[in-house]
């Protein structure tokens, strides 16, 4: 059984109640001020900022885990190959053949493989605590035609589905003494053809049938939609906005003028 | 010395997360070439029981063995060697280019020679009528023929437990009835079925014995003519016996026997009422 089939998760924190599109907002600031971090110390208060939104907004503890179990194999084969191949300044603490280990490339390395598991976070951040028909409409108000809007929010909606599907498969196969077990990288990897061809097929028959579902509803039949749920921009969203404009640029000067966040480990 | 059940299910709990129990103490014993119908509502812990008959799911606390194997010690791939497991939905299994390569696909699995994989696909293709389809992408079959791939491509495994997820939904009744009777042609030929299904009237034609699962727990066991007048039981799980078996205990008061399961046995019944009226 999956953990979830819908990333929404129902609550009432400010989170919840705020704007999407103030969310968003602070999606895309947070996501392009993590992209120039590489300093590890700030990642982990950046990951710690967002642990804190997740649990006071209510989210629960298993969704949390989930996420890390998705990233950490992309953080963990990160960090090591940047620990282990990238150049560092410093004198090396270990040095063979291409590998230089040292505290430097170390730290560089854990924090831009952590930046993977923060940008996540942030991004689910919004998922979590977004209904889909107000992701659709926040999305739809800043222009976005309402089709690719719908496809957005159908794609994020179809994920935790399609990972059920993938573990049902996966369970098919095996029952049929497909062994995903034995031996090396290569043919381990040749054994999840049959589940991924399966899995393709299923999704593009999935895809049709929805597709067909939407069609016999009307979608599209007219040229203008009107929309029975409408986003109100409140005052404390106003107020949201500017702290996050404010913060993201206070952040970009001192990244700038001060170099915040450029060494691994001196801030 | 009694002989070694097919399955023995010994407390068996099972837990999807600590918060949520979904089989809470199971006790069951599963004889050799038994025709057992699994049935309950949904969420009752069906298929929760059945995937812990070829490994898919491990027990939480107690155990299940398959002739005598505890599924813990074997991965699912040496399971199937013994026991069968046909999905619910046969898109979950199919991939292959061809029908003959999808049936070709399991027993590949299991180490068998080129000569052997080629008579076993050629006895699946025959045993479900798939022989025109052969050379045919499985993918861009039909429903019901899409399911008799599923289900042939198990069989061709020859496995002595085969287990079926709700074999007949979404089959109109010719392809019902045709999958059916090749089913139990497996179980004379000395299979062991397990059949989990929302149908009544298809586990009382076909079963010989019923387990009534609800909340996790196994309300009621026995043959199918036993267990439909457990109106108690049935009524727990939100059941109800077949509209013939219940027409049928309607009628007790004018001496129908309440264990008719069949419109055959029916009509039989009243035969026998009108000549024994004076």
């Amino acid at each position: 059984m999956s953990l979830m089939y819908d990333l929404y998760q129902p609550g009432r924190s400010p989170l919840h109640r705020a704007d999407p599109r103030v969310k968003l907002l602070g999606v895309v600031c947070a996501s392009a001020a993590l992209l120039t971090i590489q300093n590890l110390w700030l990642i982990l208060l950046a990951l710690a900022g967002v642990h804190g939104l997740l649990l006071g907004a209510g989210v629960r503890r298993e969704r949390i885990l989930w996420i890390w179990r998705v990233t950490l194999p992309t953080v963990l084969l990160i960090a090591i190959l940047w620990a282990l191949l990238n150049p560092t300044p410093e004198e090396p603490w270990l040095a063979w053949w291409l590998i230089r280990l040292s505290a430097y490339n170390l730290a560089q390395g854990l924090a831009i493989g952590l930046r993977i598991a923060a940008l996540a976070f942030v991004v689910f951040c919004w998922l979590f605590t977004t209904e889909q028909s107000d992701l659709v409409l926040g999305l739809v108000s800043l222009g976005l035609p309402y089709t690719w809007g719908l496809v957005l929010a159908m794609a994020l909606r179809y994920l935790p589905t399609l990972g059920s599907a993938f573990r049902t498969i996966s369970e098919a196969q095996q029952a049929r003494a497909l062994d995903l077990t034995r031996g090396g990288p290569v043919r381990r990897a040749k054994a999840y053809i049959p589940i991924t061809v399966a899995m393709l097929i299923a999704s593009l028959r999935t895809t049709q049938h929805v597709s067909y579902a939407l069609e016999s509803r009307a979608l599209g039949a007219l040229p203008h939609r009107t929309y029975l749920r409408q986003l109100h921009f409140r005052p404390r969203d106003w107020a949201y906005t500017i702290g996050i404009l404010l913060a993201t640029g206070v952040f970009f000067w001192a990244r700038l003028a001060l170099g915040l966040g450029t060494h691994p480990l001196a801030l | 010395m009694t002989a070694q059940p097919a399955i023995a299910v010994r407390d068996l709990i099972y837990r999807y997360d600590p918060e949520l129990p979904a089989l809470e103490g199971v006790d069951l014993e599963i004889e050799n070439n038994a025709y057992l119908g699994v049935i309950g509502q949904n969420g009752s812990g069906k298929t929760t029981l059945v995937k812990h008959f070829n490994g898919l799911l491990k027990p939480t606390e107690g155990r299940v063995q398959v002739f005598g194997m505890d599924t813990r010690q074997a991965s699912v791939g040496q399971m199937a060697h013994s026991v069968g497991y046909v999905f619910q939905n046969p898109d979950h299994q199919i991939f292959c280019a061809t029908t003959r390569e999808e049936i070709a696909f399991g027993p590949r699995n299991l180490g068998m020679n080129d000569a052997e994989v080629q008579e076993r696909v050629e006895d699946a293709l025959d045993a479900f009528e798939l022989g025109p389809y052969a050379d045919v992408p499985p993918a861009v079959l039909g429903y019901g023929l899409r399911r008799k791939v599923s289900i042939a491509a198990v069989y061709a495994m020859r496995p002595q437990i085969l287990i079926l997820d709700e074999p007949t939904a979404g089959l109109d009744r010719r392809s019902a009835d045709e999958l059916m009777r090749r089913v139990d042609a497996m179980h004379a030929e000395g299979h062991t079925i397990v059949l989990v299904s929302h149908d009544m009237q298809l586990v009382a034609t076909h079963c010989r014995e019923i387990v009534v699962m609800d909340e996790g727990r196994i309300l009621a066991q026995g043959p199918p003519e036993a267990v439909f007048q457990e109106h108690e039981a049935l009524a727990r799980a939100s059941l109800a016996p077949p509209p013939v078996t219940a027409l049928a205990q309607r009628l007790g008061d004018l001496g129908m026997p309440g264990d008719v399961l069949t419109i055959e046995a029916f009509c039989r019944a009243l035969g026998r009422l009108r000549e024994a009226r004076p």
